[in-house]
Protein backbone atom coordinates (compact mmCIF):
# COMPACT_ATOMS: atom_id res chain seq x y z
CA UNK A 1 0.00 0.00 0.00
CA UNK A 2 1.53 3.53 -0.91
CA UNK A 3 1.09 5.54 1.89
CA UNK A 4 -0.89 8.85 2.17
CA UNK A 5 2.37 11.32 2.20
CA UNK A 6 2.61 10.56 -1.81
CA UNK A 7 -0.89 11.62 -2.51
CA UNK A 8 -0.46 14.96 -0.37
CA UNK A 9 2.85 15.20 -1.65
CA UNK A 10 1.28 15.31 -5.45
CA UNK A 11 -1.60 17.88 -4.53
CA UNK A 12 1.07 19.85 -3.16
CA UNK A 13 3.37 19.78 -6.17
CA UNK A 14 -0.04 20.56 -8.48
CA UNK A 15 -1.35 23.16 -6.28
CA UNK A 16 2.31 24.94 -6.40
CA UNK A 17 2.47 24.25 -10.37
CA UNK A 18 -1.00 26.25 -10.21
CA UNK A 19 0.71 29.03 -8.26
CA UNK A 20 3.06 29.25 -10.71
CA UNK A 21 0.60 29.15 -13.81
CA UNK A 22 -1.19 32.02 -12.61
CA UNK A 23 2.02 34.43 -11.61
CA UNK A 24 4.14 33.78 -14.91
CA UNK A 25 1.79 33.10 -17.51
CA UNK A 26 -0.09 36.15 -19.24
CA UNK A 27 -2.48 34.00 -21.82
CA UNK A 28 -6.04 34.08 -20.33
CA UNK A 29 -6.30 30.46 -21.19
CA UNK A 30 -3.60 29.26 -19.35
CA UNK A 31 -4.30 31.58 -16.37
CA UNK A 32 -8.03 29.40 -16.32
CA UNK A 33 -5.84 26.05 -16.67
CA UNK A 34 -3.63 27.45 -13.73
CA UNK A 35 -7.29 28.02 -11.64
CA UNK A 36 -7.97 24.46 -12.38
CA UNK A 37 -4.63 22.50 -10.98
CA UNK A 38 -5.55 24.74 -7.76
CA UNK A 39 -8.96 23.34 -7.63
CA UNK A 40 -8.04 19.29 -8.69
CA UNK A 41 -5.39 20.00 -6.32
CA UNK A 42 -7.67 20.41 -3.70
CA UNK A 43 -10.25 17.62 -4.65
CA UNK A 44 -7.17 14.97 -4.67
CA UNK A 45 -6.42 16.15 -1.03
CA UNK A 46 -9.57 15.51 0.04
CA UNK A 47 -9.96 11.81 -2.01
CA UNK A 48 -6.98 11.03 -0.13
CA UNK A 49 -8.02 12.12 2.97
CA UNK A 50 -11.02 10.27 3.06
CA UNK A 51 -9.80 7.10 4.70
CA UNK A 52 -7.00 8.45 6.69
CA UNK A 53 -8.97 8.57 9.67
CA UNK A 54 -10.94 5.16 10.18
CA UNK A 55 -8.98 2.13 8.35
CA UNK A 56 -11.12 0.19 6.27
CA UNK A 57 -13.71 3.03 5.46
CA UNK A 58 -13.89 5.64 3.20
CA UNK A 59 -15.59 8.98 4.35
CA UNK A 60 -18.50 9.45 1.65
CA UNK A 61 -18.10 13.44 2.86
CA UNK A 62 -14.99 13.83 0.75
CA UNK A 63 -16.59 12.01 -2.65
CA UNK A 64 -19.61 14.47 -2.14
CA UNK A 65 -17.70 17.14 -1.47
CA UNK A 66 -15.51 16.79 -4.39
CA UNK A 67 -18.13 15.86 -6.69
CA UNK A 68 -20.01 18.70 -6.11
CA UNK A 69 -16.98 21.40 -6.18
CA UNK A 70 -16.33 19.97 -9.86
CA UNK A 71 -19.50 20.99 -10.56
CA UNK A 72 -18.64 24.45 -8.98
CA UNK A 73 -15.36 24.84 -10.83
CA UNK A 74 -17.03 24.16 -14.19
CA UNK A 75 -19.42 26.90 -13.50
CA UNK A 76 -15.91 29.29 -12.86
CA UNK A 77 -14.31 28.25 -16.23
CA UNK A 78 -17.12 28.72 -18.23
CA UNK A 79 -17.66 32.09 -16.82
CA UNK A 80 -14.13 32.60 -17.23
CA UNK A 81 -13.42 31.81 -20.79
CA UNK A 82 -16.96 33.50 -21.92
CA UNK A 83 -15.11 36.64 -20.62
CA UNK A 84 -11.69 35.66 -22.19
CA UNK A 85 -14.08 35.69 -25.66
CA UNK A 86 -15.29 39.58 -24.42
CA UNK A 87 -12.01 40.29 -23.88
CA UNK A 88 -10.87 38.86 -27.00
CA UNK A 89 -13.79 40.65 -28.58
CA UNK A 90 -12.66 44.33 -27.48
CA UNK A 91 -8.02 43.49 -27.19
CA UNK A 92 -7.79 41.32 -30.03
CA UNK A 93 -5.12 39.43 -28.06
CA UNK A 94 -5.51 37.05 -24.94
CA UNK A 95 -2.64 38.51 -23.44
CA UNK A 96 -3.24 40.00 -19.72
CA UNK A 97 -0.78 42.62 -20.41
CA UNK A 98 -2.43 44.15 -22.52
CA UNK A 99 -5.34 44.82 -21.01
CA UNK A 100 -4.37 48.21 -19.34
CA UNK A 101 -7.26 50.35 -19.37
CA UNK A 102 -7.74 50.23 -15.55
CA UNK A 103 -4.42 51.36 -13.44
CA UNK A 104 -4.41 53.25 -10.33
CA UNK B 1 -35.48 22.39 2.40
CA UNK B 2 -33.02 25.07 3.13
CA UNK B 3 -34.91 27.16 5.61
CA UNK B 4 -37.64 29.28 4.30
CA UNK B 5 -35.47 32.02 3.40
CA UNK B 6 -33.37 30.35 0.88
CA UNK B 7 -36.35 28.24 -0.65
CA UNK B 8 -37.52 31.96 -1.27
CA UNK B 9 -34.50 33.36 -2.42
CA UNK B 10 -33.72 30.26 -4.76
CA UNK B 11 -37.52 30.05 -6.38
CA UNK B 12 -37.66 33.62 -7.17
CA UNK B 13 -34.07 33.53 -8.35
CA UNK B 14 -35.62 31.29 -10.75
CA UNK B 15 -38.70 33.06 -11.64
CA UNK B 16 -37.64 36.60 -12.06
CA UNK B 17 -35.82 35.58 -15.55
CA UNK B 18 -38.25 33.73 -16.70
CA UNK B 19 -40.93 36.12 -16.30
CA UNK B 20 -38.97 38.89 -17.43
CA UNK B 21 -37.81 36.76 -20.63
CA UNK B 22 -41.99 35.96 -20.99
CA UNK B 23 -43.25 39.79 -20.65
CA UNK B 24 -42.78 42.45 -23.35
CA UNK B 25 -38.95 43.66 -24.18
CA UNK B 26 -39.66 47.35 -23.17
CA UNK B 27 -41.32 46.02 -19.46
CA UNK B 28 -39.35 43.24 -18.94
CA UNK B 29 -37.02 44.94 -16.35
CA UNK B 30 -39.68 46.29 -14.51
CA UNK B 31 -41.39 42.64 -14.41
CA UNK B 32 -38.56 40.78 -13.35
CA UNK B 33 -37.15 43.43 -11.34
CA UNK B 34 -40.47 43.73 -9.40
CA UNK B 35 -40.35 39.78 -9.04
CA UNK B 36 -37.09 39.77 -7.56
CA UNK B 37 -38.08 42.90 -5.18
CA UNK B 38 -41.28 40.71 -3.60
CA UNK B 39 -38.63 37.54 -3.26
CA UNK B 40 -36.26 39.71 -1.47
CA UNK B 41 -38.99 41.38 0.54
CA UNK B 42 -40.45 38.17 1.10
CA UNK B 43 -36.72 36.82 2.44
CA UNK B 44 -36.39 39.54 4.72
CA UNK B 45 -39.65 38.74 6.51
CA UNK B 46 -38.82 34.96 6.88
CA UNK B 47 -35.76 36.51 8.34
CA UNK B 48 -37.69 38.77 11.12
CA UNK B 49 -39.74 35.58 12.07
CA UNK B 50 -36.42 33.55 12.76
CA UNK B 51 -35.47 36.37 14.57
CA UNK B 52 -37.68 35.62 17.87
CA UNK B 53 -36.96 31.65 17.59
CA UNK B 54 -32.70 31.82 16.96
CA UNK B 55 -32.22 34.03 20.62
CA UNK B 56 -32.55 31.00 22.84
CA UNK B 57 -31.07 28.17 20.56
CA UNK B 58 -30.05 28.08 17.18
CA UNK B 59 -32.00 26.21 14.67
CA UNK B 60 -30.27 23.11 12.53
CA UNK B 61 -31.39 22.08 9.70
CA UNK B 62 -29.68 19.05 8.18
CA UNK B 63 -29.56 19.30 4.30
CA UNK B 64 -29.81 15.99 2.23
CA UNK B 65 -29.50 12.24 4.00
CA UNK B 66 -27.24 9.73 5.56
CA UNK B 67 -23.45 9.94 5.94
CA UNK B 68 -22.85 13.58 4.49
CA UNK B 69 -23.51 15.59 7.04
CA UNK B 70 -23.82 18.85 5.23
CA UNK B 71 -25.93 20.88 7.83
CA UNK B 72 -27.49 24.83 8.02
CA UNK B 73 -27.31 26.32 11.53
CA UNK B 74 -29.56 29.13 11.66
CA UNK B 75 -28.04 31.46 14.51
CA UNK B 76 -27.77 35.03 15.50
CA UNK B 77 -24.40 36.28 13.61
CA UNK B 78 -25.73 34.16 10.52
CA UNK B 79 -29.12 36.82 10.66
CA UNK B 80 -27.04 39.31 11.81
CA UNK B 81 -25.42 39.27 8.21
CA UNK B 82 -28.31 37.96 6.43
CA UNK B 83 -29.77 41.08 7.71
CA UNK B 84 -27.22 43.03 6.22
CA UNK B 85 -27.39 41.24 2.75
CA UNK B 86 -30.73 41.05 2.37
CA UNK B 87 -31.64 44.71 3.08
CA UNK B 88 -28.90 46.38 0.83
CA UNK B 89 -30.35 43.13 -2.01
CA UNK B 90 -33.71 45.05 -1.55
CA UNK B 91 -32.78 48.20 -2.20
CA UNK B 92 -30.36 47.70 -5.00
CA UNK B 93 -33.16 45.93 -6.79
CA UNK B 94 -35.57 48.87 -6.23
CA UNK B 95 -32.58 50.85 -7.38
CA UNK B 96 -31.94 48.24 -10.50
CA UNK B 97 -35.45 49.32 -11.85
CA UNK B 98 -34.22 52.64 -12.68
CA UNK B 99 -30.81 52.44 -13.44
CA UNK B 100 -30.32 49.00 -15.63
CA UNK B 101 -34.00 50.49 -18.10
CA UNK B 102 -31.01 51.55 -20.31
CA UNK B 103 -29.26 47.79 -20.66
CA UNK B 104 -29.91 44.31 -22.46
CA UNK B 105 -30.12 40.97 -20.18
CA UNK B 106 -31.85 42.55 -17.32
CA UNK B 107 -34.00 39.44 -16.30
CA UNK B 108 -30.74 37.68 -15.80
CA UNK B 109 -29.64 40.42 -13.93
CA UNK B 110 -31.95 40.68 -11.55
CA UNK B 111 -32.04 36.68 -11.54
CA UNK B 112 -28.26 36.99 -10.68
CA UNK B 113 -28.47 39.64 -8.45
CA UNK B 114 -30.88 37.47 -5.88
CA UNK B 115 -28.72 34.41 -6.68
CA UNK B 116 -26.05 36.31 -5.05
CA UNK B 117 -27.79 37.77 -2.10
CA UNK B 118 -29.02 33.89 -1.17
CA UNK B 119 -25.08 33.07 -1.70
CA UNK B 120 -24.76 35.19 1.10
CA UNK B 121 -27.16 34.34 3.45
CA UNK B 122 -26.29 30.82 2.41
CA UNK B 123 -22.40 31.55 3.55
CA UNK B 124 -24.04 32.98 7.00
CA UNK B 125 -26.11 30.48 7.64
CA UNK B 126 -23.51 27.93 6.50
CA UNK B 127 -23.27 24.72 9.38
CA UNK B 128 -20.01 23.69 8.17
CA UNK B 129 -17.08 24.63 5.57
CA UNK B 130 -18.92 22.39 2.78
CA UNK B 131 -22.04 24.13 2.61
CA UNK B 132 -20.02 27.03 3.38
CA UNK B 133 -17.69 26.78 0.31
CA UNK B 134 -20.70 26.02 -1.60
CA UNK B 135 -22.77 29.08 -0.86
CA UNK B 136 -19.64 31.33 -1.33
CA UNK B 137 -19.12 29.89 -4.75
CA UNK B 138 -22.45 30.65 -5.87
CA UNK B 139 -22.24 34.40 -4.59
CA UNK B 140 -18.79 34.77 -6.22
CA UNK B 141 -20.12 33.33 -9.59
CA UNK B 142 -23.07 35.30 -9.73
CA UNK B 143 -20.77 38.50 -8.81
CA UNK B 144 -18.07 37.95 -11.47
CA UNK B 145 -21.25 38.19 -13.80
CA UNK B 146 -22.63 41.10 -12.71
CA UNK B 147 -19.42 42.60 -12.39
CA UNK B 148 -18.76 42.16 -15.78
CA UNK B 149 -22.37 42.35 -16.84
CA UNK B 150 -22.07 45.13 -19.66
CA UNK B 151 -20.20 43.11 -21.70
CA UNK B 152 -20.02 46.29 -24.31
CA UNK B 153 -17.40 47.90 -22.01
CA UNK B 154 -13.97 47.48 -22.46
CA UNK B 155 -12.82 48.18 -18.81
CA UNK B 156 -15.80 46.11 -17.46
CA UNK B 157 -14.49 42.85 -19.45
CA UNK B 158 -10.99 44.06 -18.10
CA UNK B 159 -12.35 44.14 -14.76
CA UNK B 160 -14.40 40.95 -14.70
CA UNK B 161 -11.10 39.08 -16.09
CA UNK B 162 -9.53 40.67 -12.89
CA UNK B 163 -11.66 39.65 -10.56
CA UNK B 164 -12.58 35.92 -11.59
CA UNK B 165 -8.53 35.20 -11.60
CA UNK B 166 -7.90 36.64 -7.99
CA UNK B 167 -10.91 35.61 -6.94
CA UNK B 168 -10.97 31.98 -8.43
CA UNK B 169 -7.45 31.44 -6.95
CA UNK B 170 -8.77 32.59 -3.58
CA UNK B 171 -11.88 30.08 -3.47
CA UNK B 172 -9.15 27.36 -4.59
CA UNK B 173 -6.99 27.97 -1.84
CA UNK B 174 -9.54 28.54 0.85
CA UNK B 175 -10.69 24.80 -0.64
CA UNK B 176 -7.38 23.52 -0.19
CA UNK B 177 -6.69 24.67 3.11
CA UNK B 178 -10.31 22.99 4.36
CA UNK B 179 -9.11 19.92 2.62
CA UNK B 180 -5.78 19.97 5.17
CA UNK B 181 -8.54 21.01 7.87
CA UNK B 182 -10.28 18.34 6.98
CA UNK B 183 -7.55 16.23 7.21
CA UNK B 184 -6.07 17.35 10.65
CA UNK B 185 -9.66 16.83 12.32
CA UNK B 186 -11.80 14.60 10.39
CA UNK B 187 -14.70 16.70 10.03
CA UNK B 188 -15.67 19.96 7.97
CA UNK B 189 -18.86 20.59 10.59
CA UNK B 190 -17.58 24.25 12.06
CA UNK B 191 -18.41 23.21 15.32
CA UNK B 192 -17.14 20.05 15.37
CA UNK B 193 -13.97 21.59 14.51
CA UNK B 194 -14.05 24.17 17.02
CA UNK B 195 -14.65 21.40 19.66
CA UNK B 196 -11.73 19.16 18.07
CA UNK B 197 -9.16 22.60 17.66
CA UNK B 198 -9.69 23.87 21.63
CA UNK B 199 -6.82 22.88 22.58
CA UNK B 200 -4.63 22.53 19.61
CA UNK B 201 -1.48 23.46 20.15
CA UNK B 202 -0.78 24.69 16.71
CA UNK B 203 1.99 22.59 14.66
CA UNK B 204 2.73 23.40 11.06
CA UNK B 205 -0.17 21.41 9.26
CA UNK B 206 -2.46 23.79 11.20
CA UNK B 207 -1.04 26.87 10.94
CA UNK B 208 -1.03 26.01 6.79
CA UNK B 209 -4.61 25.28 7.02
CA UNK B 210 -5.50 28.52 8.73
CA UNK B 211 -3.04 30.54 6.50
CA UNK B 212 -4.76 29.15 3.46
CA UNK B 213 -8.04 29.86 4.55
CA UNK B 214 -7.48 33.21 5.61
CA UNK B 215 -6.00 33.90 2.25
CA UNK B 216 -8.44 32.25 0.92
CA UNK B 217 -11.08 34.28 1.93
CA UNK B 218 -9.19 37.29 2.37
CA UNK B 219 -9.00 37.84 -1.57
CA UNK B 220 -12.94 38.76 -1.24
CA UNK B 221 -12.12 40.10 1.54
CA UNK B 222 -9.46 42.79 0.38
CA UNK B 223 -6.46 42.07 2.65
CA UNK B 224 -3.75 44.21 1.91
CA UNK B 225 -1.36 42.14 -0.58
CA UNK B 226 -4.57 40.79 -2.33
CA UNK B 227 -6.71 44.13 -2.72
CA UNK B 228 -5.76 44.55 -6.13
CA UNK B 229 -9.25 43.42 -7.84
CA UNK B 230 -11.17 45.79 -5.72
CA UNK B 231 -10.87 49.41 -7.03
CA UNK B 232 -11.10 48.18 -10.82
CA UNK B 233 -14.34 45.58 -9.72
CA UNK B 234 -15.67 48.24 -8.17
CA UNK B 235 -15.16 51.03 -10.24
CA UNK B 236 -16.36 49.15 -13.63
CA UNK B 237 -19.18 47.43 -12.81
CA UNK B 238 -22.35 49.21 -12.96
CA UNK B 239 -23.22 51.29 -9.86
CA UNK B 240 -25.90 49.06 -8.66
CA UNK B 241 -23.07 46.05 -8.73
CA UNK B 242 -20.96 48.13 -7.14
CA UNK B 243 -23.14 48.88 -4.22
CA UNK B 244 -23.65 45.42 -3.18
CA UNK B 245 -20.09 44.17 -3.91
CA UNK B 246 -19.28 46.83 -1.45
CA UNK B 247 -22.14 47.00 1.02
CA UNK B 248 -22.29 43.22 1.41
CA UNK B 249 -20.11 40.60 -0.59
CA UNK B 250 -16.77 42.22 0.87
CA UNK B 251 -18.59 42.58 4.34
CA UNK B 252 -19.34 39.04 4.09
CA UNK B 253 -15.99 37.81 3.33
CA UNK B 254 -14.90 39.78 6.66
CA UNK B 255 -17.35 38.33 8.49
CA UNK B 256 -16.39 34.63 7.26
CA UNK B 257 -12.89 35.25 8.30
CA UNK B 258 -13.64 36.70 11.52
CA UNK B 259 -16.26 33.67 12.19
CA UNK B 260 -13.49 31.07 11.18
CA UNK B 261 -11.04 33.19 13.37
CA UNK B 262 -13.06 33.45 16.68
CA UNK B 263 -15.55 30.26 16.12
CA UNK B 264 -12.99 27.74 14.93
CA UNK B 265 -9.47 29.04 15.72
CA UNK B 266 -9.38 30.64 18.89
CA UNK B 267 -6.60 28.70 20.49
CA UNK B 268 -3.90 29.64 18.32
CA UNK B 269 -5.84 33.52 19.19
CA UNK B 270 -1.98 34.80 20.18
CA UNK B 271 -0.58 34.02 16.95
CA UNK B 272 -3.02 35.36 14.60
CA UNK B 273 -3.78 38.71 16.72
CA UNK B 274 -0.38 39.66 15.88
CA UNK B 275 -0.56 39.10 12.01
CA UNK B 276 -3.85 40.89 12.23
CA UNK B 277 -2.47 44.21 13.65
CA UNK B 278 -0.43 43.85 10.91
CA UNK B 279 -2.93 44.08 8.47
CA UNK B 280 -4.79 46.12 9.76
CA UNK B 281 -1.98 48.71 9.57
CA UNK B 282 -1.11 47.43 5.87
CA UNK B 283 -4.86 48.32 4.75
CA UNK B 284 -5.29 51.31 6.52
CA UNK B 285 -2.08 52.76 5.06
CA UNK B 286 -2.60 51.64 1.71
CA UNK B 287 -6.38 52.65 1.38
CA UNK B 288 -5.98 56.00 3.28
CA UNK B 289 -2.58 57.37 0.85
CA UNK B 290 -3.24 55.56 -1.93
CA UNK B 291 -6.79 57.27 -1.98
CA UNK B 292 -5.58 60.19 -1.49
CA UNK B 293 -4.06 60.19 -4.85
CA UNK B 294 -6.89 59.63 -7.17
CA UNK B 295 -9.75 61.34 -9.08
CA UNK B 296 -12.42 58.79 -9.65
CA UNK B 297 -15.02 59.15 -6.95
CA UNK B 298 -15.56 55.56 -6.98
CA UNK B 299 -11.99 54.55 -6.70
CA UNK B 300 -12.17 56.97 -4.16
CA UNK B 301 -14.58 55.01 -2.51
CA UNK B 302 -12.94 51.90 -3.06
CA UNK B 303 -10.03 52.58 -1.35
CA UNK B 304 -12.01 53.98 1.43
CA UNK B 305 -13.11 50.53 1.96
CA UNK B 306 -10.01 48.68 2.13
CA UNK B 307 -8.82 50.82 4.66
CA UNK B 308 -12.24 50.69 6.80
CA UNK B 309 -11.51 46.69 6.48
CA UNK B 310 -8.78 47.99 7.94
CA UNK B 311 -10.32 49.07 10.89
CA UNK B 312 -12.76 46.35 11.12
CA UNK B 313 -9.03 44.11 11.76
CA UNK B 314 -8.96 46.15 14.31
CA UNK B 315 -11.30 44.59 16.41
CA UNK B 316 -9.66 41.38 15.02
CA UNK B 317 -6.23 42.40 16.26
CA UNK B 318 -7.99 43.09 20.08
CA UNK B 319 -9.07 39.37 20.19
CA UNK B 320 -11.64 40.36 22.71
CA UNK B 321 -15.42 40.11 22.99
CA UNK B 322 -15.21 44.13 22.81
CA UNK B 323 -13.24 43.75 19.74
CA UNK B 324 -15.56 40.89 18.26
CA UNK B 325 -18.26 43.72 18.46
CA UNK B 326 -16.35 46.14 17.63
CA UNK B 327 -15.92 44.41 14.39
CA UNK B 328 -19.06 43.32 13.71
CA UNK B 329 -20.85 46.88 14.06
CA UNK B 330 -18.28 48.02 12.05
CA UNK B 331 -19.23 45.38 9.17
CA UNK B 332 -22.68 46.48 9.62
CA UNK B 333 -22.49 50.01 9.44
CA UNK B 334 -19.84 50.39 6.88
CA UNK B 335 -21.57 47.85 4.68
CA UNK B 336 -24.64 50.95 4.70
CA UNK B 337 -22.75 53.86 5.02
CA UNK B 338 -20.60 52.31 1.75
CA UNK B 339 -23.69 51.49 0.00
CA UNK B 340 -25.43 54.89 0.54
CA UNK B 341 -21.88 56.17 -1.13
CA UNK B 342 -21.91 53.78 -3.88
CA UNK B 343 -25.72 54.83 -4.69
CA UNK B 344 -25.10 58.55 -4.52
CA UNK B 345 -22.44 58.50 -7.19
CA UNK B 346 -24.47 56.11 -9.00
CA UNK B 347 -26.97 58.70 -9.14
CA UNK B 348 -24.21 61.20 -10.36
CA UNK B 349 -23.48 58.53 -13.43
CA UNK B 350 -27.13 58.14 -14.17
CA UNK B 351 -27.59 61.71 -14.79
CA UNK B 352 -24.32 63.03 -15.76
CA UNK B 353 -22.20 59.71 -17.05
CA UNK B 354 -19.18 60.92 -15.12
CA UNK B 355 -17.30 60.12 -12.63
CA UNK B 356 -14.43 62.21 -11.96
CA UNK B 357 -13.83 64.72 -9.28
CA UNK B 358 -13.53 67.08 -12.54
CA UNK B 359 -16.14 65.83 -14.08
CA UNK B 360 -18.96 65.96 -11.54
CA UNK B 361 -17.86 69.34 -9.90
CA UNK B 362 -20.59 71.89 -9.30
CA UNK B 363 -23.07 69.21 -9.02
CA UNK B 364 -23.84 69.77 -5.54
CA UNK B 365 -26.21 72.45 -6.81
CA UNK B 366 -27.88 70.89 -9.29
CA UNK B 367 -28.96 67.17 -7.35
CA UNK B 368 -29.16 69.02 -4.21
CA UNK B 369 -30.84 65.87 -2.94
CA UNK B 370 -28.60 63.40 -3.88
CA UNK B 371 -25.52 65.65 -2.77
CA UNK B 372 -26.75 66.29 0.62
CA UNK B 373 -27.06 62.19 1.23
CA UNK B 374 -23.47 61.71 -0.30
CA UNK B 375 -22.34 64.19 1.94
CA UNK B 376 -24.03 62.69 4.55
CA UNK B 377 -22.64 59.00 3.70
CA UNK B 378 -19.09 60.73 3.44
CA UNK B 379 -19.46 62.14 7.10
CA UNK B 380 -20.62 59.14 8.33
CA UNK B 381 -17.12 57.65 6.50
CA UNK B 382 -15.16 60.15 8.50
CA UNK B 383 -16.84 58.50 11.63
CA UNK B 384 -18.82 62.34 12.76
CA UNK B 385 -20.78 62.04 16.16
CA UNK B 386 -24.40 61.94 15.20
CA UNK B 387 -23.88 58.69 12.28
CA UNK B 388 -23.79 55.44 12.87
CA UNK B 389 -19.83 55.31 11.83
CA UNK B 390 -18.74 57.00 14.70
CA UNK B 391 -20.34 54.34 17.24
CA UNK B 392 -18.39 51.22 15.64
CA UNK B 393 -15.34 53.27 15.06
CA UNK B 394 -16.14 54.49 19.06
CA UNK B 395 -16.34 50.53 20.04
CA UNK B 396 -13.80 49.64 17.97
CA UNK B 397 -11.32 52.25 19.35
CA UNK B 398 -12.46 51.11 22.73
CA UNK B 399 -11.55 47.38 21.97
CA UNK B 400 -8.07 48.55 20.87
CA UNK B 401 -7.79 50.30 24.30
CA UNK B 402 -8.78 47.65 26.11
CA UNK B 403 -6.96 44.48 24.81
CA UNK B 404 -3.83 46.95 25.57
CA UNK B 405 -2.85 48.38 21.88
CA UNK B 406 -3.08 52.04 22.51
CA UNK B 407 -1.02 52.27 19.37
CA UNK B 408 -3.35 50.78 16.84
CA UNK B 409 -6.22 53.01 18.38
CA UNK B 410 -4.10 56.28 17.58
CA UNK B 411 -3.41 54.86 14.31
CA UNK B 412 -7.32 54.41 13.66
CA UNK B 413 -7.72 57.63 14.64
CA UNK B 414 -4.74 59.34 12.63
CA UNK B 415 -5.97 57.37 9.81
CA UNK B 416 -9.63 58.80 10.04
CA UNK B 417 -8.27 62.44 9.77
CA UNK B 418 -5.69 61.38 6.89
CA UNK B 419 -9.06 60.17 5.05
CA UNK B 420 -10.81 63.16 5.54
CA UNK B 421 -8.11 64.43 3.15
CA UNK B 422 -10.15 62.97 0.18
CA UNK B 423 -13.36 62.64 1.50
CA UNK B 424 -13.24 66.37 1.27
CA UNK B 425 -12.30 67.02 -2.05
CA UNK B 426 -15.48 64.69 -2.89
CA UNK B 427 -17.37 67.54 -0.62
CA UNK B 428 -15.48 70.03 -2.40
CA UNK B 429 -16.58 68.81 -5.68
CA UNK B 430 -19.92 68.78 -4.81
CA UNK B 431 -20.59 72.46 -3.96
CA UNK B 432 -18.00 73.82 -6.11
CA UNK B 433 -19.90 76.33 -8.68
CA UNK B 434 -21.24 73.82 -11.83
CA UNK B 435 -20.15 74.72 -15.12
CA UNK B 436 -20.57 72.79 -18.87
CA UNK B 437 -22.55 69.82 -18.83
CA UNK B 438 -23.20 70.00 -14.92
CA UNK B 439 -25.23 72.90 -15.60
CA UNK B 440 -27.88 71.08 -17.31
CA UNK B 441 -28.63 68.00 -15.21
CA UNK B 442 -31.48 67.75 -13.22
CA UNK B 443 -32.46 65.87 -9.94
CA UNK B 444 -32.35 62.13 -9.75
CA UNK B 445 -35.62 60.39 -10.33
CA UNK B 446 -37.63 59.01 -7.58
CA UNK B 447 -36.99 55.65 -7.70
CA UNK B 448 -33.27 56.28 -7.46
CA UNK B 449 -33.77 58.62 -4.45
CA UNK B 450 -35.86 56.31 -2.21
CA UNK B 451 -33.33 53.50 -1.56
CA UNK B 452 -30.64 56.51 -0.52
CA UNK B 453 -33.34 57.91 1.81
CA UNK B 454 -34.19 54.68 3.36
CA UNK B 455 -30.17 53.75 3.32
CA UNK B 456 -30.00 57.33 5.28
CA UNK B 457 -32.95 57.28 7.33
CA UNK B 458 -30.91 53.76 8.78
CA UNK B 459 -27.52 55.79 8.95
CA UNK B 460 -28.78 58.29 11.20
CA UNK B 461 -30.71 56.09 13.23
CA UNK B 462 -28.62 53.65 14.22
CA UNK B 463 -26.01 56.69 15.21
CA UNK B 464 -28.86 58.12 17.33
CA UNK B 465 -30.12 55.40 18.88
CA UNK B 466 -27.46 52.66 18.58
CA UNK B 467 -29.07 50.35 21.28
CA UNK B 468 -30.48 47.63 19.41
CA UNK B 469 -27.83 47.05 16.63
CA UNK B 470 -25.30 47.51 19.58
CA UNK B 471 -27.00 44.33 21.52
CA UNK B 472 -27.89 42.73 18.51
CA UNK B 473 -23.87 42.81 17.43
CA UNK B 474 -22.80 41.62 21.22
CA UNK B 475 -25.23 39.04 21.32
CA UNK B 476 -23.72 37.86 17.67
CA UNK B 477 -20.10 38.05 19.12
CA UNK B 478 -21.04 36.14 22.38
CA UNK B 479 -22.16 33.24 20.11
CA UNK B 480 -18.99 33.15 17.89
CA UNK B 481 -16.94 33.46 20.96
CA UNK B 482 -18.58 30.52 23.41
CA UNK B 483 -18.77 27.40 21.13
CA UNK B 484 -20.20 25.28 24.20
CA UNK B 485 -23.29 27.12 23.52
CA UNK B 486 -24.19 25.01 20.63
CA UNK B 487 -23.76 22.05 21.52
Amino acid sequence: MISYSIYLAGAAVLYLTGIYALITKRNLIRLIMGIEMLVNAAHINFIALASYWRPGFVDPLATAIVTVSIGVAGCIGAVFLAFAIYAYKHYGTLDVRRMRELRG
Amino acid sequence: MLTAVLDTLFLFALIAPIVGILSPRERSHLVSGSVALIGLLAAAVFLTNFLSRVFAKPIEVPLGAGLVNAVLVVDIPGLFIGFLAVSIGILVVLYSLKFMERDSGTPFYFGLLTLMVAGMVGVGFAGDLFTLFVFWELMCISSYVLVGFRTQVKESVEAAVKYIVMSAAGSATALFGMSMLYGLTGTLNLVGLASALASAKGGFWLYAALAMLITGFGVKAAIVPLHTWLPDAYTAAPSPVSTILAGASTELAVFVVVKLLFFVFPALRGSWVMFFATFSVLNMLLGNVVGLLQNDVKRILAYSSIAHIGYIFIGVAAGTQLGLTGALLHIFNHGLLKALAFLCIGAIIYRLGARTLDDIAGIGRKMPVTASLFILAILGLIGMPPLNGFISKLVLFTSSLDAGMLWLGVLLVIFSAVSTGYYLRILKALIAPPSGRVSEAREAPALLLIPMIVLAFLVILFGVWPDPLLSFAKSSSSWLMEVGRYA
